[in-house]
C-alpha cells in the first residue's frame, strides 16, 4: 500500500475513538492509522493516561520478571509460596552442577557395586556424604556470595539455613534411595545410610555453631570416611560392615547433634553470627 | 543535631590483633565519610554497624537500638541498607532476581509491591535497562550499582556503604558520587573509602581512622583546618616534612612543620589526613620525606 | 539520564525497527518508548471490536508481553503498526476463545443512522474506490465479517471466535458479502 495523501483531522479522530463513526469509515480510518505514524499520535488525547500507566505497569510486571525457574515452579506445584521459592532457589547447591554431581557420584557407585559385591560398600560410604556436601555448599560465607549481604537482613539466618537444609537433604536423600533400590542385593541397603547420612547433615549444622558450616562439613567427612572405611576393610558383607558398629555411632551422633540444636535453639542465631 | 549511631570504645579483635581498639564515632543525618589507610579497621567497623559482626566490648547504639539484643538487631535490619566490600551475587541469577532475592529478605513479602520496589531502587541507580541480564553478564561499574540498588531497598535510615567507589572509573565514580549525595538526603549514611576526593566531593562529616581509632571527627573544612599553617612550596625537598612531593616544574608541596619564612599554602583535606597519620601515611603518594 | 524533552526528541527520531531490536536485546526502555507510541491507537482500535474495557487493557497487555518475547522475529522494516495490530487482534481472538464476549459490538441503530458526509466519502473514496460505497450498503452483520477477515486478515476460524458466530455463518456470510460486492462493483 503505498502512503496516503490525506490524513485524519482531529474531529475525524474524535468521532472515531469515540464509537460515533460509521463502520465502513471507521474501518478507512484504521486502514490508514496502520502505515501513518503522524495521525497516531491524532489518538493520544483519546485515551487516558492512567489507563496507559496501569496496563503499562502490568506488561513491566510480566516482562521483568523473568520467567520462574524449573525449580521454582515445581515448588511453587507443591505449595511453596512465592517467597520461600526464591530463597530456596538462591540456594547454591541446587543449582545444575550440584545436581550433576550427585547423579554422577550415584551413577559411579552403582557400576562400582555391579562389577564387584564389594562395591556396594563404596554406595555405602558415599551415599551419606552427599547431603552432607549439599549442606556445606548451601550456607555460609564460603558457598554464598551475597551471604554477608543477607546476614545484614532482618531474615532469620538460622531459618535461612533450616530451609536450605532441608531441601538440599530431599533432593539428595530421594535419588540416592532410589539409587539403592537399583544395587544388587538387600533392599534395607537403600535404608541403611540414611542413619549416617543425616546424623552427617544434622551433626553439620551442629556444629556450625561453632565453625564455618564448609569447615564443619570437612570435619565430619574426615570422620565419617575414617570410620566406615576402617569398618569395611576387613568384612566380608560390606551391608553388614557399615550396618551394626557405624550405624550406632551414627544413630548416637544424630541423638547428640539434635540434642545440642534443641538445647541451643535460643543462641542459634547469636552463634551462627560468629562463626560467619 | 539528630544522631543515629553513636559508639564508644568499640573494640574487636582478632586473635591478637587488635582491629578496633577503642573507636569511637557518632554520625547524624547526611553523609559521614570514614577515612583511612588499608588496614585502619574501617571494614571491621563497617561490619559491626551492618549487625554482622558482634563488637567484643564497647558501647553501640542505632536508631536508638542495643545491637547486641536480638529485637534490637531486627529492629536495626529492617532500617538499614548495606553494601559490603565486594558485594556479591549469584552469577547465575539476573539483576533482577538478586535484588529481588535481598528484597525477600527484607521481609518485602508481596510479591507485586516487592517487584515494583525492585524496580524502584533499579531505576535509582540507572539499571533498569539491565533487569534481565544476568549478574555475570554485568560490568564491574554495573555489579557495584548493582549492590547499591539493594542497599536502597526498603527506604533505609541508615546506609552502610564499604569502599562504594572501588573499582569504578573516573566517570562511574562521579556517577556514583551524585547517588550517594542524593542517597544522604535525611538519612544516615556511612562510607568507607580511603579516597580524599571522595570525602570532599559528597561528605557532611568525616572521620579519619587509624589502627582502630579515631583520629579526627568534624566535617570536612574542620578537617582541612587542621593542617592550616602547616603547608608550603618550596623549590627544594625539605626532608624534616611530615610528606613533600613534587608540583609542576621543581616545586614542592610539603606538609608538617614549616621553617621559619616559608610560603605557607592554604590547606587541603588530603594535607590534613596525610598530618594526622603520620609519616607513613605518604606510602603510595610517589616521594615521601 | 535525559530531560524529557531530550528524550522525546530521541524517541522520535528511533524507528519502531529499531526499537524492537533494542527490544530484542532485552531493553525494557524501547518496549516503554513502543509502549507510549502505539498502545493510544491499539486501545481504541481493539475497543471497537470489544466492548469490555478491562478485556481491552489485558489484550494490550497481553500484546506488549508478546511484543517483548517476539520482538527478534519482526521483520517489517521502519514502522510495526501493522505487525503490533496483527499482534493485537489475535490476543483478542484469544481472549475471546478462553472467555466468549456477550455480543460483538455491531452499529448502534443511532450510528447507522448518522450519514456519513459527503466529503467523509470522498475521502474514502480515495484511498478505496468504490468500496467504500458498496461496503456501505452491506448489512451490519455482513460488513463485519468483511471487516474481520479482509481489513483485520483474519482466518474464518478467528473471525468466528472475535465475532462470536459459528465459523459456518462466516463463511456463509463472506459468500453473501461477496455476491452483494461483486454485483455493486460490476
Amino acid at each position: 500500500m503505498t502512503a496516503s495523501q490525506w490524513h485524519l483531522d482531529p474531529d475525524l479522530v474524535r468521532r472515531y475513538a469515540d464509537g460515533g463513526l460509521g463502520s465502513v469509515l471507521a474501518a478507512s480510518v484504521e486502514q490508514h492509522l496502520v502505515s501513518c505514524p503522524d495521525c497516531r499520535t491524532l489518538l493520544d488525547p483519546h485515551v487516558g493516561a492512567a489507563r496507559l500507566d496501569t496496563v503499562w505497569a502490568d506488561v513491566l510486571e510480566r516482562v521483568e520478571q523473568p520467567p520462574r525457574t524449573v525449580l521454582e515452579r515445581m515448588l511453587g506445584a507443591i505449595g511453596v509460596d512465592d517467597p520461600t521459592a526464591r530463597l530456596v532457589a538462591a540456594t547454591p547447591s541446587l543449582r545444575g552442577a550440584w545436581i550433576a554431581g550427585v547423579t554422577l557420584v550415584l551413577g559411579l557407585a552403582l557400576v562400582a557395586a555391579y562389577a564387584d559385591p564389594q562395591g556396594v560398600g563404596l554406595y555405602l560410604v558415599l551415599a551419606p556424604l552427599l547431603p552432607l556436601a549439599g549442606v556445606a555448599l548451601a550456607y555460609g560465607p564460603a558457598a554464598d556470595p551475597a551471604f554477608e549481604i543477607a546476614a545484614a537482613t532482618p531474615y532469620s539466618q538460622v531459618r535461612l539455613l533450616a530451609l536450605r537444609t532441608a531441601f538440599v537433604v530431599t533432593t539428595t536423600m530421594l535419588p540416592a534411595t532410589v539409587a539403592g533400590l537399583l544395587l544388587p542385593g538387600s533392599p534395607w541397603i537403600a535404608v541403611a545410610w540414611l542413619v549416617p547420612g543425616l546424623a552427617l547433615t544434622v551433626g553439620t549444622v551442629a556444629l556450625s555453631t561453632r565453625l564455618a558450616p564448609h569447615l564443619a562439613a570437612v570435619a565430619l567427612a574426615v570422620a565419617w570416611l575414617g570410620v566406615s572405611l576402617r569398618a569395611l576393610a576387613p568384612r566380608r558383607d560390606p551391608l553388614l560392615a557399615v550396618s551394626s558398629p557405624v550405624l550406632l555411632a551414627s544413630a548416637l551422633v544424630l541423638a547428640t547433634a539434635v540434642a545440642v540444636l534443641v538445647v541451643r535453639r535460643r543462641d542459634l542465631a547469636e552463634l551462627l553470627r560468629r562463626t560467619s | 543535631m539528630n544522631t543515629t549511631i553513636h559508639a564508644t570504645g568499640l573494640v574487636k579483635a582478632y586473635g591478637r590483633q587488635r582491629a578496633l581498639d577503642g573507636l569511637d564515632l557518632h554520625a547524624r543525618t547526611g553523609v559521614t565519610g570514614l577515612l583511612g589507610p588499608n588496614g585502619a579497621g574501617k571494614t571491621t567497623l563497617l561490619r559491626v554497624l551492618a549487625t554482622v559482626l558482634p563488637a567484643d566490648a564497647g558501647g553501640l547504639r542505632m536508631l536508638d537500638q542495643d545491637p547486641r539484643d536480638p529485637a534490637g538487631r531486627r529492629h536495626i535490619r529492617r532500617r538499614l541498607g548495606y553494601l559490603p566490600q565486594d558485594a556479591g551475587f549469584h552469577r547465575g541469577f539476573t539483576a533482577f532476581e538478586a535484588v529481588d532475592y535481598i528484597a525477600v529478605l527484607k521481609e518485602h513479602t508481596a510479591a507485586r509491591a516487592r517487584h515494583d520496589e525492585v524496580r524502584r531502587v533499579l531505576d535509582l541507580v540507572g539499571l533498569a535497562d539491565v533487569a534481565t541480564k544476568k549478574v555475570r553478564a554485568l560490568s564491574g561499574g554495573m555489579r557495584q550499582r548493582l549492590g547499591l540498588a539493594q542497599a536502597l531497598l526498603g527506604r533505609p535510615e541508615v546506609l552502610v556503604l564499604d569502599e562504594p567507589t572501588v573499582g569504578l572509573d573516573p566517570e562511574q565514580r562521579m556517577r556514583f558520587r551524585d547517588l550517594v549525595s542524593d542517597a544522604g538526603r535525611g538519612r544516615t549514611v556511612i562510607l568507607s573509602t580511603h579516597q580524599t576526593e571522595d570525602v570532599a566531593a559528597v561528605c557532611t562529616d568525616v572521620v579519619v581512622v587509624k589502627g582502630g581509632r579515631s583520629l579526627f571527627t568534624g566535617t570536612p573544612a574542620e578537617l582541612a583546618e587542621v593542617a592550616t599553617g602547616r603547608v608550603w612550596v618550596d623549590d627544594a625537598r625539605d626532608p624534616r616534612a611530615v610528606a613533600a612531593w613534587r608540583v609542576g616544574a621543581g616545586h614542592y608541596h610539603h606538609v608538617g612543620d614549616p621553617p621559619a619564612g616559608a610560603e605557607l599554602i592554604a590547606p587541603s583535606i588530603e594535607d590534613a589526613y596525610l598530618l594526622l597519620l603520620g609519616p607513613q601515611a605518604g606510602e603510595g603518594m610517589g616521594e615521601v620525606a | 539520564m535525559l530531560s524529557t524533552a531530550e528524550e522525546r526528541h530521541v524517541d522520535e527520531q528511533v524507528t519502531d525497527g529499531a526499537l524492537l531490536s533494542a527490544v530484542a536485546q532485552g531493553s525494557s526502555a524501547a518496549l516503554e518508548v513502543l509502549y507510549r507510541r502505539h498502545a493510544s491507537w491499539l486501545i481504541v482500535r481493539l475497543g471497537r471490536r470489544c466492548a469490555d474495557p478491562a478485556v481491552v487493557d489485558e489484550v494490550l497487555q497481553d500484546t506488549f508481553v508478546a511484543v517483548w518475547k517476539g520482538a527478534g522475529k519482526f521483520r517489517g522494516g521502519d514502522d510495526a503498526g501493522a505487525w503490533l495490530w496483527g499482534i493485537a487482534i489475535r490476543r483478542l481472538v484469544d481472549a475471546f476463545r478462553r472467555q466468549p464476549p456477550a455480543a460483538y459490538p455491531l452499529e448502534s441503530a443511532e450510528v447507522l443512522g448518522t450519514r456519513e458526509s459527503a466529503e467523509d466519502l470522498v475521502l474514502l473514496g480515495v484511498e478505496h474506490g468504490d468500496l467504500a460505497g458498496a461496503l456501505h450498503r452491506l448489512s451490519p452483520e455482513l460488513r463485519a465479517a468483511v471487516q474481520a477477515t479482509v481489513l483485520d486478515g483474519l482466518t474464518t476460524r478467528e473471525a468466528s471466535r472475535l465475532l462470536g458466530v459459528p465459523a459456518g455463518t462466516i463463511k456463509t456470510r463472506m459468500m453473501r458479502a461477496r455476491r452483494v460486492l461483486r454485483k455493486e462493483l460490476a
